[in-house]
């Protein structure tokens, strides 16, 4: 039996009934980093001898009942792991380590879920294929030529590639669904507050969410169940109660009614694409649901207002990396201004440097009302938008990414042809919407993602909506096929 | 000819909460440098600033106290920039709607009494400390004050004497006290003052240039301050200069104000 290729509900069974072990299981999972992370990448730091402990810890626990425990999960490097490096894949944090955990990692260990280690991503989040990371891209594991997305890109290829069970992301623009869509596995960006941001390292503090990367839904579901809930260390963090997600992994839909906003499906959506999700549409129409395409107007504008809103909210969030307390300090310096522009100079990248002084720009006084306001003006009227739809469908769908995965290098110099790939995701983002990304067809050998969005904390339907689907598919099931060598 | 002055106080004063006010560090003065931090007040990567409920009661009685109208929403904002007193290189205080307004202080300047009107009152949070060793190529960072809570009272320029600045800051502080929700002590920096004066003909009825003064440690200071300011401001009128909007700083060991910085736009 290939340990690796488990997911959380069959390892869960296995580990139940005596017939593996946490730390059999945990050795797989660095034997198999150890053969093919050096062609993925998808990895920045790995946390051997703990994870070890932990899984032998897990083994000695009699509450079998706890279907994460003893379970080897991936995460990725902005969200803050006790004693284990977090980077954020800058060399601002290259030698950072947190004194604390983010509530998730608290909530995972406290049913001993077992850290692999960290995974690679876009520089502070700020990307949509991992190759600003300050150490290298991650391969796409369909085709190691092309990008696994970003900017949680390690953990959806570590996923995808069999190097964890599961692993956790973050999603501020689409950086958990659309790394998920190009590498062909599911990914759950949560309602904003559904899943407390307490230790992701903030890139847009009014958009940050922490979402789940698995093999399948119904390991998103066990997923979602342990990490969502109000948090007193997070004040943006909801007390709606958290209903029991495994509830929702059944494949009766009850007629719902589905929109297909049309501003997301146009001409800049790869016609492969394209078809794959009015095929997923047809599909929900045999099982008993109406689909019909409608309009979000201001959807149109939603990219851009995205950008300019994260750029802005990005250069206040990053303020707090000056050189002073942590982080990188240069050596040489003449004063304290000198200090800041060495210190920020040498520790961000290139994009991350660009985001600053554009989100500086846009929100100074100058420009503040006819940016920055403005911006947010329109996102309220995008979220309007949504609560309309809302108000008839139980659903909507989109395709994730208008694309496939790109290959390296293909657009890392053109920044609007970069930013295009988050057309479908960012809508979501500016209307603090939940969204899941599943498997729904592929294009040339690369994987397609049907992006399924949902009202405010129901992420009960989207799962289900996701569930059905995949149950009644196969896209889920199709293997990598690794060429040796 | 002529002048009346014209002074208004921008007052902070550090609210006797037991803890900060956005972490549940403590806020017990004089303690062992950086011993009252964590992740929050020291703006590490993923620390989120959470409101501590006693500071906004205790803000709230201030700005009863100070016949304020309270506001029914109010908002935070960040003030950005950067020094390294300042963890996050933000400080989260109040710009658009402030939690009070339209207050008053009464005083009693002569025979009658006189209100002194008090344009807003918000809360924000304390910066940390910078040390400066004599001699030392550098200074050192102590982050036990960032997060303390503030209120910043700002009054309506409606004080026209040295005498009137000094009994509205003994009125502040006497109130304040009684409510028990500040212990007021300009030395200790739970109370800090600055200045803005100036000066126009008697009869104007448009203000002069300000100018703003600093590092006041005492109210005998303030008062000291704008004697002297007042007096400088004349001569420069008088011998046909112009006051320039500046901000001063108040030597006390001279006795005089000297230039520090000049206008900033706001």
């Amino acid at each position: 039996m290939e340990l690796h290729k488990l997911t959380v509900y069959k390892a869960h069974e296995l580990i139940k009934k005596k017939e593996i072990t946490s730390e059999e299981l945990t050795k797989a999972f660095f034997k198999r980093i150890d053969n093919i992370d050096d062609k993925i990448k998808a990895y920045v730091s790995l946390n051997k001898e703990k994870a070890l402990k932990t899984s032998r810890q897990a083994d000695k626990k009699a509450d079998f009942e706890e279907p994460l425990l003893g379970i080897p999960v991936a995460v990725k490097d902005n969200i803050c792991t006790k004693n284990l490096r977090t980077t954020c894949c800058s060399k601002m944090l290259e030698n950072f380590v947190p004194p604390y955990d983010a509530t998730v990692l608290t909530k995972l260990k406290e049913k001993y879920a077992v850290i692999l280690g960290k995974t690679n991503m876009d520089e502070f989040a700020m990307g949509s294929s991992t190759e600003s990371s300050c150490f290298y891209p991650t391969k796409n594991p369909w085709d190691l030529d092309r990008v696994s997305g970003g900017s949680s890109g390690g953990s959806a290829a570590a996923v995808a590639a069999d190097e964890c069970i599961y692993a956790l992301g973050s999603d501020t623009g689409g950086s958990v669904r659309q790394p998920a869509s190009y590498c062909g596995v599911v990914g759950l960006k949560p309602t904003y507050g559904r899943v407390s941001r307490f230790g992701l390292a903030a890139s847009a503090s009014s958009m940050d969410t922490i979402g789940p990367i698995t093999k399948d839904v119904t390991d998103c579901a066990f997923v979602l169940n342990a990490i969502a809930g109000l948090d007193s260390y997070d004040p943006t963090s909801s007390d709606s109660p958290v209903p029991d997600y495994l509830i929702s992994l059944q494949t009766e839909l009850k007629s719902a009614k589905i929109g297909i906003p049309k501003e997301l499906l146009g001409d800049l959506v790869d016609r492969d694409v394209k078809d794959a999700v009015l095929k997923a549409a047809d599909f929900y129409e045999t099982m008993g649901c109406h689909c019909e395409e409608i309009s979000v107007p201001h959807a149109e504008y939603a990219l851009w207002v995205y950008y300019i809103i994260a750029s802005a909210e990005a250069s206040s969030e990053l303020g707090q990396y000056d050189g002073i307390r942590y982080g990188h300090r240069a050596e040489k310096y003449e004063d304290l201004q000198d200090l800041y522009k060495k210190s920020r100079g040498e520790g961000f990248g290139i994009e991350v440097k660009r985001r600053i002084v554009l989100g500086t720009y846009l929100s100074d006084d100058e420009n503040y009302d006819k940016y920055y306001s403005k911006a947010q003006k329109i996102r309220t009227l995008i979220k309007k938008d949504f609560e309309y739809a809302f108000d008839k469908y139980d659903f909507l769908i989109t395709p994730t990414v208008p694309s496939t995965a790109f290959r390296i290098g293909e657009k890392i110099d053109d920044q609007l042809k970069m930013y295009m790939n988050d057309l479908c995701t960012t809508p979501v983002n500016l209307a603090g919407l939940p969204a899941i990304s599943i498997p729904c067809g592929f294009s040339k050998g690369l994987p397609i993602g049907l992006q399924i969005i949902g009202k405010p904390f129901d992420e009960a339907t989207i799962i289900q909506a996701a569930y059905a689907f995949e149950q009644n598919t196969d896209y889920h099931k199709r293997q990598i096929e690794w060429k040796e060598g | 000819m002529n002048y009346e002055t014209v002074v208004g106080l921008e007052v902070h004063v550090e609210l006797s909460t037991k803890t900060k006010i956005f972490c549940s560090c403590s806020t017990e003065f004089g303690k062992e440098p950086n011993s009252h931090c964590c992740p929050v007040c020291l703006g590490m990567p993923g620390a989120i600033s959470v409101m501590n409920k006693s500071v906004v009661e205790y803000a709230t009685k201030a700005g009863l106290a100070l016949n304020c109208e309270i506001a029914e929403f109010s908002r935070f904002d960040r003030k950005n920039y950067f020094y390294p007193d300042l963890p996050k290189s933000y400080q989260i205080s109040q710009f658009y709607i402030p939690l009070a307004k339209n207050g008053y202080i009464e005083i009693e300047s002569g025979e009658k009494t006189k209100r002194i009107g008090i344009m807003i009152m918000h809360m924000e949070e304390d910066a940390g400390k910078l040390i400066h060793e004599e001699g030392s190529l550098h200074s050192l960072v102590d982050l036990d004050r960032a997060g303390v809570p503030l209120v910043e009272i700002v009054s309506k320029p409606d004080i026209r004497s040295a005498e009137e600045a000094w009994l509205y800051l003994n009125n502040l502080k006497t109130i304040l006290q009684y409510i028990e929700v500040s212990d007021c002590k300009m030395e200790e920096g739970s109370l800090r003052c600055d200045i803005n004066i100036s000066l126009r003909p008697e009869g104007a009825k448009e203000y002069g240039t300000k100018v703003e003064v600093k590092n006041l440690g005492s109210f005998r200071a303030v008062r000291r301050a704008i004697e002297y300011e007042e007096k400088r401001q004349r001569e420069v009128i008088e011998s046909g200069g112009r006051i320039t909007q500046e901000t001063r700083r108040w030597d006390e060991a001279r006795g005089i104000t000297t230039f520090m910085r000049g206008k900033i736009e706001n």
